[in-house]
């Protein structure tokens, strides 16, 4: 039998052991080399969001100085098993230039937004690529670096487009570079209008008689559909689109604020067009057993043969096969030979325009390798990994349909597609406004008017003096 | 029994005792704790009851200006807060009791030893651990206009089909539905094990005293399994007060606000309003609401 004492010392002692052991993990003192030490910083991006997903250069330095920069991007194709030729020419072209790796971390938009405007000012990550109302916000916070100096420097600089340098600049400064550039664009079923002896519609008139005649002909094709779930970014593009109809931009500067510049009819008149007629009307050109739903429902019930109408992007090129696709081949073969890209259809007084969607890739201004970030955003933008990238990315290639850049051919090539470059010549950029709380108020509205519970001009007139009032806030 | 029981226990204070008398080993076991409790749950706190009392910009953090209680009186007339909290009040209210009373249920009956019982053991966890997400992916498909499961069974039942996740009287059931299948085996598993800790013996006396099963259940079962249920119901309460996901991926508060509850409002004032200050005024009431139901409630069941 043991000694008693023995046996409380012993264990004392492995308590104390213990005790100072974990005294000291705490306070850092276990060791571990930079490599690990700069992974363990990667990961403070991520947590386990669900519609979060991340990946991780694990790969070592090979040359360069410093600690390796980190970007955080939604633009890359995900899909497991596919070749990721666009990313790697990114990886290649940015260690060209900074003489070693990147790493990348992949959030889902609305985290990575998130994450960037509460934790930016850590210092990480040191560049991040996002939509152009997150670079309107990033820039109000301070969080992004001007880089006109820079970007002037590099030679293939005066070859981007210049409606998307020019989506990129605020008060004559220059926030990021863009790297790709879409136009919504009404995506038709021209079959179905050749079985109805229909041309494509130019006015919304004519396009609600149409979509009405396609759901007394078709049973199993609705007219169109929109998105109106609450929260939806695409929604609030969607409406965007046929705002542009009517203005150029529905807020300009003025002074240190912004003036609303839209009137009350016309915004009553695109609720009446593209949401009251859509759902609310008698005979509506949509399904109202849609309401609710969001682009999960909209592009895939598209390419699935749902709908006769839809306002798309270029993204739907190659989006054939998923989860959310019903059958590969009716899917090619709407696509391939069904589809006829136009202009959106427009109300009265209106003319061409819709919303142009410039994503930019920016640089942090806390980050403390700045110029390593502005090399990501100049790799990641450059004419080389778009046209050796992205366009012969077979998951991303549609995205380079419309190239933000003069070098980058365009990967048209099917002539029903064609319009899509003259569409994207009429696309308006957002303004430099923070958009929150305008999205907040077209949402309500937007339901209102879809569900049948408001008429469309009196909401039209509620939403045009709530957004006179935001003038001063955004 | 009681005797070695205490014994036991008084020699372990003792020992524990002795070690924190050892000044440097007692503060060498708490200052880790401490430091992690400080920095993940006590400074994110304290920083949001601090807030509440500004208007501050989540665009611009640094420039705070103090207004005292002005955001609690703007939340006191906002319909729109109203709303979220009567509906958070009711989504927690119902999800909760019907949980847990289908989840009892569920429990008896496994104790039952009904057929399937080990299977369902084994699977029941898996709505339990499934990530939001994919739940919700999971009853979008299934009340999908036109091809959702659900909609053809009603289809072919000659009932109205639609997406009733977009249909303003039907949006807040189905979340509810959502969360009673997310929890029920969780709770049903949790009340079983406590129910299987009571002894045998108590319910074969109880059948020589000619106790009915009712009785039974009343008399033995229930207050066996109270302390299991508090706090199954303080956690699940919390939880589902606070939850967030299960809304917002399925409805974003819509439609026209019928499916607003407090931690959605909380994240539209924050991250598309910007206003920081308001956000956590939301979330210091939520955080008086749900400190005052647990010690309300746990001081209840001490009485009990």
């Amino acid at each position: 039998m043991s000694d008693p004492n023995t046996s409380i010392h012993s264990r004392r002692s492995l308590l104390k052991l213990m005790g100072v052991g974990a005294a000291a993990g705490l306070a850092g003192c276990g060791g571990g080399d930079t490599e690990t030490e700069n992974e363990t910083d990667d990961n403070t991006g991520g947590d386990t969001d669900d519609n979060t997903e991340e990946s991780t250069d694990t790969e070592d330095d090979t040359g360069g100085g410093g600690k390796k920069a980190l970007l955080w991007e939604y633009g890359f194709p995900n899909t497991e098993g596919a070749k990721p030729v666009w990313r790697n020419e990114f990886e290649e072209n940015y260690r060209e230039r900074a003489g070693q790796g990147i790493k990348i971390s992949r959030y889902a938009y609305e985290d990575l937004r998130q994450k960037f405007l509460t934790g930016a000012t850590t210092g990480a990550p040191d560049a991040i690529e996002g939509t152009l109302s997150h670079l309107s916000e990033y820039i109000a916070a301070g969080h992004v670096e001007p880089i006109g100096d820079y970007a002037k420097s590099l030679e293939h600089f005066d070859g981007y487009i210049d409606s998307t340098i020019d989506a990129m600049t605020h008060k004559g400064k220059l926030y990021g570079l863009p790297y790709e550039g879409n136009a919504r664009a009404s995506f038709v079923r021209q079959d179905i209008l050749d079985e109805l002896g229909q041309d494509i519609p130019e006015s919304a008139e004519a396009f609600h008689e149409i979509g009405r005649m396609v759901n007394d002909e078709y049973d199993d094709v609705t007219g169109f559909h929109n998105c109106t779930k609450d929260g939806s970014v695409r929604a609030f593009q969607e409406w965007m689109t046929h705002v542009y109809q009517h203005t150029d931009q529905l807020y300009v500067p003025d002074g240190d604020n912004f003036a609303l510049n839209i009137d009350a009819d016309a915004l009553g008149q695109v609720f009446d067009n593209w949401y009251y007629q859509i759902y609310a009307a008698d005979n509506p050109v949509g399904n109202p057993d849609d309401l609710g739903t969001g682009w999960q429902t909209n592009d895939p019930g598209y390419i699935n043969g749902n709908y006769a109408f839809i306002e798309s992007g270029s993204w739907m090129r190659n989006w054939t096969s998923g989860e959310n696709i019903q059958n590969t081949d009716s899917a090619k073969d709407i696509l391939n030979n069904k589809t006829q890209i136009a202009h959106p259809p427009h109300g009265e007084g209106a003319s061409k325009g819709t919303f142009l969607e410039v994503k930019p890739v920016m640089a942090n201004s806390h980050s403390s390798q700045i110029e390593k970030a502005k090399m990501a955003v100049a790799a990641y933008s450059s004419p080389e990994t778009l046209s050796e990238g992205m366009a012969q990315d077979p998951e991303a290639s549609g995205k380079a349909m419309t190239p933000v850049h003069e070098d980058v051919e365009s990967t048209i090539e099917s002539e029903n597609w064609e319009p899509l470059t003259d569409v994207f010549t009429t696309g308006r950029a957002l303004a430099k406004a923070t958009w929150g709380p305008v999205r907040q108020e077209f949402y309500t509205h937007m339901q209102e008017v879809a569900y049948g519970r408001t008429d469309p001009y009196k909401a039209g007139e509620q939403f045009h003096s709530a957004l006179k009032n935001l003038g001063s806030e955004i | 029994m009681a005797t070695q029981t205490e014994s036991r226990f008084s020699r372990y204070r003792e020992v524990f005792l002795s070690f924190l008398s050892d000044t440097w080993i007692g503060y060498a076991f708490v200052i880790p704790a401490t430091i992690i409790l400080a920095v993940i749950i006590g400074y994110p706190t304290l920083r949001g009851l601090y807030l509440a009392f500004f208007e501050v910009s989540l665009l611009n953090p640094e420039q705070m200006n103090f207004v005292g209680l002005e955001n609690f009186a703007a939340l006191a007339s906002d319909p729109i807060f109203k709303q979220a909290l009567w509906h958070t009040v009711l989504l927690t209210a119902l999800a909760v009791s019907l949980q847990y009373l289908l989840g009892l249920g569920l429990a008896l009956a496994l104790k039952e030893k009904v057929p399937g019982a080990g299977i369902f053991r084994s699977l029941s966890m898996v709505t339990w651990v499934m990530p939001v997400i994919v739940m919700v992916i999971i009853f979008r498909f299934m009340v999908q206009n036109g091809f959702g499961p659900i909609n053809i069974l009603l289809d072919s039942l000659g009932m109205p089909t639609t997406y009733w996740f977009g249909e303003p009287g039907v949006a807040f059931p189905l979340i509810i539905v959502m969360h009673i299948w997310r929890n029920v085996p969780f709770y049903a598993i949790s009340l079983l094990a406590a129910m299987q800790s009571i002894p045998k013996e108590q319910y074969e006396a109880a059948r020589l005293d000619s106790a009915g099963p009712l009785q039974r259940f009343r008399h033995i079962t229930l207050p066996q399994i109270s302390y299991v249920s508090m706090i199954m119901i303080v956690l699940h309460v919390t939880f589902t007060f606070k939850n967030f996901d299960i809304v917002y991926l399925s409805t974003g508060g819509g439609p026209l606000g019928n499916t607003e509850v407090l931690a959605t409002y909380v994240y539209k004032q924050a991250f598309e309003q910007y206003a920081l200050g308001m956000g956590a005024s939301i979330g210091v009431v939520m955080l008086i609401l749900m400190l005052a139901f647990t010690v309300i409630y746990v001081k209840l069941e001490e009485v009990d």
